[in-house]
C-alpha cells in the first residue's frame, strides 16, 4: 500500500516580478515561496488504480515526483508498505516504477539498449531482464522496432518504450504522469489495457490524467488536487454523490470550484 | 554501476555525429587542412611579394646618380618611365594612382652633405597598409649596401683599411656565449607552450560531452528517469565524470597525433628527426612527468564543466556559461609564458599558472621536487574538491529541477 501523509512542499520564487504578478491572485504565494502542496493525504492499495485529477498547475506532477522520490517533501511522509520512501530511497526505488510527463529516453540508443541500461541500473541480471522484456513486449505490443534507435520512433512507440522502461524491473507500485497524452487511439488503448493488467497483477497504480473516460474505465478511486490541496479522495460513486451530480465531469468541476 | 553508466555514455557519444566531428574529424582533418591551407597561401603571398619587380621613381635623382645606377642594376626594381600624359602629374599622384610602388626622395642637398661628411636624410614614400609589403625591407637593404660603399670609400680616402674602419665604426663587438644547456633552453621554450596547447584542448574536449551529459539530459527528460533508479548519485556523477575525462584526453591526444602526422606528411623525415631530437634532449621520463602534472587540471576542468552543465536548464544555457571558461584558462597560461616568471612559492599558489610553470621547470630538468610536488598535490586537492562539489550539486533539488 502507498500512503501519503500530510505532505507539504514549497519552492522558492526567484523572479521578483513574477512574485508580484502571482501575489494578487494565487493564495499559494507566501512571501518569496510558492506552496505547491499543502498537507496532502491519500492512499492506494495493492490491486487498485487511483486516478489523480486536477487542473494544470494544481501540483499533480510535483506530488507524483515526491511519490517517485525524485523530490523530497518539506514535511509529511510517503510510506510504501510502512517504509518511509525518503529515508530508504535505494530500497524503495526498486519497488517503484515512475513515468513522468517529461520522461524521455536516450535518442542514440535503441529501445532495447535503453531498456537494458535501466534494467542494469535497477540491478537486474540478464535472465531477469529477458523474462521481463518478453512479458512487456507482449503486453505493450512493441514488436521488432526495439532494435531501432529511439530517435526514429513515433510518439506512440516512444511512449510504449518509456512505459516499458518504467516497469522493466517489475515494480510493486506504478506511478504514471499523464501516460496517454499525445497518443493516438490505438496506442492509447494499449496503454490503458496495460494499466488494467498491472492492476490484475496486484500492483498499486497511481496515474494523473485529464481524460475522465479513462478514469471511469480504470479507476477504483480518485483523488482531486486543487491548488496544492487534496480536496477529495474516494470512489467514483462517492465523488458524484458529494457533488450531487449524476456524471463525472460536472462533479469534478464542482468539487474543484467549490474549494477555491 | 559506474562502469554501466560510463559505457552507456561513451556509446551514446560515439554514436553522435557531432561528437565524432569535434573529437576526430576536426583535429585530425579539418584543423590541419585549414591551418595548412592558410600557411601555404600566406607563404605563397609573401614569396610573391618578395620576388615581385617593384616600380619606382627617384626624386632628385641628380643628387644620387651612383645610387640610381645601383638600383637600375638590380633586376627586382624597375624605373618608372612616365608617358607624355603622365608627365603632367606629380610623383605623389603616380604613387596614389599605383603607377609606382614607391618613390625615393633623395635630399636635394645630398652632394654637399656628402662632401661635408654630414648625414643626408632621404624619404621612402610607399603604401604601408599592406601587411605583406616588402618595399621598406628591400629598399632598406639596398640603401644599407650603398651606405657601406660610401663609408668604405671615405675610410679608404683617409688611408684606413677594412679592419681599421670596422674598428672605428664599432669599437666593441659583444658576443653571446650561452651557458644554458640545450635541455634548459628547449625546456623553457617548450614548457610554457605544451601547457598552453594541451590544457585548452582538454577543456574543449570536455565541454561538448559535459553539456550533453548534464543539460542535455535535462532537456531530453532523461535525467529524471536516471535519478529515480536505485543507483547512488555518486555513481551517476562518477560515470559521467569519467566519460568527460576520457573525451577530454582523447581530444588532446587526437590533436597532438594530428600535428605529428601532418608534420610528418608535410616535412617528411625532417619532422621525425625534430621530434626525436626534442624527445632525446628533454628525456622521455621528464616529458611523462610533465604530462602527469596536467592530469589533475584536466580532472578539475571535467568536474567543473559537469557541475555547470548540471546547473544549466538547457543546452543553450550551458553553452552560454561555458563560453568565458576558455578565457579564464588561457589568461593564467599566458602569464606562465611571460619571460622572467619562474616557479616559486608565490606563483605556486596561483592555479593553472603554477602547473604551466611546473611543466617548464620539469622540462628544463632543474625542478624543486618539494615545490612541484606541492603544486601537483594542491591541484589534485582542488580537483577532488570540485568533484565533491559536483556530487553535492547533483543531489540538490534546486539544481536538478530548476
Amino acid at each position: 500500500m502507498i500512503k501519503v501523509e500530510q505532505v507539504c512542499k514549497r519552492f522558492p520564487l526567484k523572479d521578483a516580478k513574477r512574485v508580484n504578478q502571482l501575489n494578487q491572485s494565487d493564495p499559494r504565494i507566501y512571501g518569496r515561496f510558492f506552496n505547491v502542496l499543502d498537507n496532502v493525504n491519500f492512499s492506494c492499495q495493492q490491486g487498485e488504480i487511483l486516478g489523480l485529477l486536477g487542473a494544470n498547475g494544481a501540483g499533480k506532477t510535483s506530488l507524483l515526483r515526491i511519490l517517485s522520490t525524485a523530490l523530497s517533501p518539506d514535511s509529511g511522509q510517503v510510506l510504501y508498505q510502512q517504509q518511509n520512501a525518503h529515508q530508504f530511497k535505494a530500497t524503495v526505488r526498486k519497488k517503484i516504477g515512475f513515468l513522468s510527463g517529461s520522461t524521455g529516453l536516450y535518442d542514440k540508443l535503441t529501445g532495447l539498449e535503453n531498456l537494458q541500461y535501466f534494467a542494469k541500473l535497477f540491478g537486474m541480471d540478464d535472465e531477469q531482464f529477458e523474462a521481463s522484456l518478453a512479458n512487456l513486449n507482449q503486453a505493450l505490443d512493441m514488436g521488432d522496432y526495439l532494435n531501432r534507435r529511439y530517435q526514429d520512433y513515433s510518439t506512440g512507440m516512444k511512449q510504449k518504450v518509456a512505459i516499458a522502461r518504467a516497469v522493466i524491473h517489475q515494480p510493486d507500485y506504478v506511478i504514471f504522469d499523464e501516460p496517454t497524452t499525445g497518443l493516438d487511439i490505438a496506442a492509447c488503448e494499449v496503454v490503458l489495457q496495460f494499466m488494467a493488467q498491472l492492476k490484475e497483477q496486484g500492483k498499486a497504480v497511481i496515474f494523473s490524467t485529464h481524460h475522465l473516460d479513462e478514469v471511469e474505465r480504470l479507476c477504483d478511486r480518485v483523488c482531486i488536487i486543487e491548488r496544492g490541496k487534496a480536496v477529495f479522495e474516494g470512489d467514483l460513486t462517492q465523488l458524484k454523490q458529494s457533488a450531487n451530480e449524476s456524471t463525472l465531469q460536472p462533479a469534478v468541476l464542482k468539487l474543484m470550484q467549490s474549494s477555491r | 554501476m559506474i562502469k554501466t553508466i560510463f559505457l552507456k555514455e561513451l556509446l551514446e557519444l560515439l554514436r553522435d555525429k557531432k561528437t565524432l566531428v569535434f573529437m576526430v574529424v576536426l583535429p585530425l582533418l579539418i584543423f590541419p587542412a585549414l591551418f595548412g591551407t592558410v600557411a601555404v597561401l600566406a607563404g605563397k603571398q609573401v614569396q610573391q611579394e618578395q620576388t615581385r619587380v617593384l616600380n619606382y621613381y627617384i626624386a632628385n635623382e641628380e643628387q644620387a646618380a651612383d645610387f640610381a645606377k645601383l638600383m637600375k642594376a638590380d633586376d627586382s626594381f624597375s624605373l618608372f618611365e612616365p608617358s607624355a600624359q603622365e608627365q603632367n602629374a606629380t610623383w605623389e599622384q603616380w604613387l596614389r594612382a599605383g603607377k609606382v610602388d614607391f618613390v625615393l626622395a633623395v635630399s636635394d642637398t645630398h652632394q654637399s652633405e656628402l662632401e661635408q661628411h654630414t648625414q643626408s636624410h632621404w624619404q621612402l614614400h610607399f603604401n604601408n597598409a599592406e601587411l605583406t609589403s616588402s618595399v621598406w625591407s628591400r629598399v632598406y637593404r639596398l640603401v644599407e649596401k650603398f651606405n657601406q660603399q660610401i663609408t668604405s670609400d671615405k675610410f679608404n680616402a683617409l688611408g684606413l683599411n677594412e679592419s681599421q674602419y670596422q674598428g672605428v665604426i664599432q669599437p666593441i663587438v659583444l658576443e653571446k656565449k650561452d651557458i644554458a644547456k640545450k635541455k634548459e633552453s628547449l625546456g623553457t621554450q617548450l614548457g610554457g607552450i605544451i601547457a598552453y596547447i594541451i590544457l585548452p584542448l582538454c577543456l574543449m574536449g570536455a565541454i561538448y560531452p559535459a553539456i550533453d551529459l548534464g543539460a542535455g539530459e535535462k532537456e531530453h527528460g532523461t535525467l529524471e528517469s536516471l535519478i529515480i533508479t536505485p543507483t547512488h548519485s555518486v555513481a551517476i556523477v562518477l560515470g559521467k565524470f569519467l566519460t568527460i575525462v576520457t573525451t577530454s584526453f582523447t581530444c588532446a591526444f587526437m590533436t597532438v597525433l594530428s600535428l605529428l602526422l601532418w608534420g610528418f606528411i608535410f616535412a617528411q623525415a625532417l619532422a621525425v628527426e625534430a621530434v626525436v631530437e626534442i624527445v632525446k634532449t628533454l628525456g622521455v621520463i621528464d616529458m611523462m612527468l610533465a604530462l602527469v602534472m596536467l592530469i589533475p587540471v584536466v580532472l578539475f576542468f571535467s568536474a567543473l564543466v559537469l557541475a555547470i552543465s548540471i546547473y544549466a536548464r538547457s543546452f543553450k544555457e550551458a553553452q552560454n556559461y561555458m563560453g568565458p571558461l576558455t578565457i579564464l584558462v588561457i589568461a593564467p597560461l599566458v602569464i606562465a609564458m611571460l619571460p622572467g616568471i619562474n616557479l616559486d612559492w608565490q606563483w605556486a599558489w596561483v592555479p593553472i599558472t603554477n602547473v604551466a610553470l611546473s611543466v617548464k621547470e620539469i622540462l628544463k630538468g632543474q625542478f624543486d621536487l618539494v615545490l612541484v610536488g606541492f603544486v601537483w598535490l594542491s591541484q589534485v586537492a582542488m580537483a577532488m574538491l570540485m568533484l565533491a562539489f559536483t556530487m553535492f550539486w547533483f543531489k540538490r533539488e534546486a539544481v536538478l529541477f530548476r
